[in-house]
């Protein structure tokens, strides 16, 4: 597979058709990467979650070439834009035959299904993770960081733990 | 004086003897330096800083410092292969963190002396100030050599913010005795560098858009550089920085740990667009230069070969130890050879690649890419005048390459640096939400604040009617850089050029 961003997100939105919020496709694609996906922007942790500014802009640039579209939609009340790819994407895809997708399109099929707070939950487990906290510091690492969700603790790290065995990886 | 301080004392010949000389321990059990460090404090000098000062009460930093882990930060230069382009970008990561110690020691007592009569806040400063001092310190102690490009050959397993987490944690590191021997949590300096601490504005002074370490890395790289366009006014910064309430909080979060680092709304407008300024021109004309890139490309390339070479175990028998072990392993060392892992290793590997005469084309390419490296033959080009759709015609520029049977990675490399001049930081506050507001999926960026702690009138800087240049960047059409270095056919020599 080419290294390039036409690639990895085109397929990623190829299969999913459409994400909405900007918070889902953040989080998203930092579980994706975590799991192994050939993602390469950098995560850090902005108060409110995993946040990639790098990815952001790439964003912001494939919507200024007509890569993808940006809807705007209300969820919960409140503004937030849908993405989707343009057919100017979807062609470029299309230019490579030798493009095959990996597993990991599957998975953002599955994660597309969630709701931005569930990955929001999930995506902070996976961050510490990926920053190499041990499974025994989580929970309370999560209660300081997202007191709002810690009502649903288990769930979120059963779903992450279920989601590095996937995988093939575990917690520390 | 005791007797055997009398003693020592009165027979100064001892000082001849082997081993005697080096043993100059007081009998309180403390060395000279520990003891003058105690009466005296000490002082290191430094080009940005002048003198950066260590307090008598501040002993765990020079044992910080002291640690073979920090000590390594010598043996890494900050900009990796810019010296290439810039020959004065000699400085190494060693200086740049003690720099950054020292900007975060100045923010800490800003702040203290700002906010004295809330003792809430002074609480807190006081209760961190070591673990922020020495989050700042160790904040790079991860880094590979040659910078980024060791972690772009290898993110999974290289990633310096990894490594870094490690070093602090690990009991095998000299750092984690250090910490702990000083009663200085390691996890909670590892959360101040990774994000994840409680408390939000010390967290911000090591990591932040308004942070101790892109203050000192631009007037570092400016000076040692011999540019301009990384100076800005650091003293008036500081002077400015105040704290206020994330602008995403809810109203009624009224807890310190909640306020951001700031600049005063009143001072800091036109301050804080010259530090964006500053940034902006640093990355464009330095740390983006086509040259560079191109010479990370260079080694990228090569990094590609030598691990291939390595998991065949072809790599050249002269390769150091550890430079084969990492290629081997694909970037996952253990500490005892991390510590080991520095640009010298590096090199010595290059030149052991460029002296072997293999009888293979990897081995003959590798050979070539190293030579070149040594001796600054200019292997790769790049051509940059994508017209409207740089991602697209990037994207089909490598489509080609690989139809003419080009192997990415080793013929060519594609470059996308994903940034954007001022907003490379993704501030996503655009009106005051919650965290479940489903638009804001970040808070970062340079605020402003009036100074109060807890007023709830925090702004980015780009939404103050004062500022000129921020909206303006705000909404530039400029978009990351996108460049595919090829290979040029046959090398030749080319003659030096130094920008």
């Amino acid at each position: 597979m080419i290294d390039h961003p036409i690639v990895r997100i085109g397929l990623l939105l190829r299969r999913v058709n459409a994400i909405e919020t900007c918070k889902k496709f953040q989080k998203i694609v930092h579980i994706l990467q975590v799991m192994g996906a050939p993602f390469t922007e950098s995560y850090d942790f902005h108060h409110y979650g995993p946040f990639s500014s790098e990815f952001r802009r790439e964003i912001e640039a494939f919507v200024s070439e007509a890569l993808i579209v940006e809807t705007p939609v209300i969820v919960n009340g409140l503004p937030s834009y849908s993405v989707c790819p343009t057919e100017k994407l979807l062609s470029l895809l299309e230019k490579d035959p030798d493009l095959i997708e990996e597993d990991w399109v599957d998975w953002a099929d599955e994660l597309n299904r969630k709701t931005p707070r569930e990955l929001e939950g999930i995506s902070t487990l996976l961050y510490l993770h990926q920053r190499l906290w041990s499974q025994d510091t989580w929970r309370s690492k999560f209660e300081e960081l997202k007191p709002q969700l810690a009502a649903q603790y288990d769930w979120y790290e059963s779903e992450a733990l279920r989601l590095l065995e996937i995988a093939g990886k575990k917690a520390a | 004086m005791t007797f055997l301080q009398k003693y020592v004392q009165k027979n100064k010949f001892l000082a001849n003897f082997p081993g005697f000389a080096n043993l100059s321990v007081n009998f309180n059990g403390m060395s000279e330096s520990e003891q003058a460090l105690k009466e005296r404090g000490k002082v290191i000098r430094d080009p940005v800083h002048g003198l950066i000062h260590l307090r008598p009460d501040e002993s765990y930093l020079l044992d910080l410092i002291n640690t073979p882990e920090f000590q390594r930060l010598r043996r890494v230069r900050q900009l990796g292969v810019s010296n290439i382009t810039y020959p004065g970008a000699e400085h190494t990561r060693f200086a740049h963190s003690l720099g950054v110690m020292c900007f975060a020691g100045r923010i800490l007592d800003h702040l203290r002396s700002r906010y004295r009569n809330h003792v809430e806040i002074t609480g807190l400063i006081d209760d961190h100030e070591r673990t922020i001092k020495a989050a700042a310190l160790l904040h790079d102690t991860g880094h590979g050599p040659f910078s980024h490009a060791i972690e772009r050959a290898f993110r999974a397993t290289a990633s310096h913010e990894r490594r870094t987490a490690l070093i602090i944690t690990d009991p095998v590191s000299k750092v984690n005795e250090v910490l702990r021997c000083h009663k200085i949590n390691p996890d909670q300096v590892r959360a101040v560098i990774d994000g994840t601490f409680p408390v939000h504005f010390l967290r911000d002074i090591v990591s932040s858009q308004l942070d101790a370490d892109r203050m000192d890395y631009l007037l570092r790289d400016a000076l040692m550089k011999g540019v301009e366009y990384g100076r800005y006014d650091a003293e008036w910064i500081i002077h400015s920085l105040c704290l206020g309430l994330d602008p995403i909080q809810p109203r009624g979060a009224m807890n310190p740990g909640n306020l951001r680092l700031c600049l005063d709304r009143n001072r800091g407008v036109h301050a804080a667009e010259q530090l964006i300024v500053a940034r902006m021109h640093m990355s464009y004309q330095v740390y983006y230069h086509r040259v560079t890139r191109g010479w990370e490309a260079h080694l990228l390339c090569m990094f590609r070969l030598a691990r291939k070479m390595a998991v065949a175990g072809q790599l050249p028998v002269a390769t150091p130890t550890t430079v084969s072990a990492f290629f081997r392993l694909g970037g996952a060392l253990e500490h005892s050879d991390f510590l080991a892992f520095d640009e010298p290793q590096m090199i010595a590997a290059f030149h052991a690649w460029a002296d072997y005469e293999g009888a293979d084309e990897t081995t003959r390419k590798l050979a070539e890419l190293a030579s070149a490296f040594l001796n600054r033959r200019k292997l790769f080009g790049s051509s940059e005048d994508p017209g409207s759709d740089p991602i697209k015609a990037s994207y089909e520029k490598l489509l080609s390459l690989k139809d003419a049977g080009k192997i990415e990675g080793v013929d060519y490399y594609h470059d996308d640096a994903r940034f954007k001049g001022y907003k490379d930081f993704g501030s996503s506050v655009v009106h005051e939400g919650t965290a479940d507001d489903p638009l804001v999926d970040g808070s970062e960026g340079i605020f402003l604040a009036d100074g109060e702690p807890y007023s709830h009138s925090t702004i980015p800087v780009e939404n103050d009617n004062r500022a000129l240049i921020a909206p303006a960047l705000v909404k530039s059409d400029q978009f990351p850089l996108n460049r595919v270095f090829e290979l040029i056919h046959p090398p030749a020599q080319i003659a030096p050029e130094f920008n």
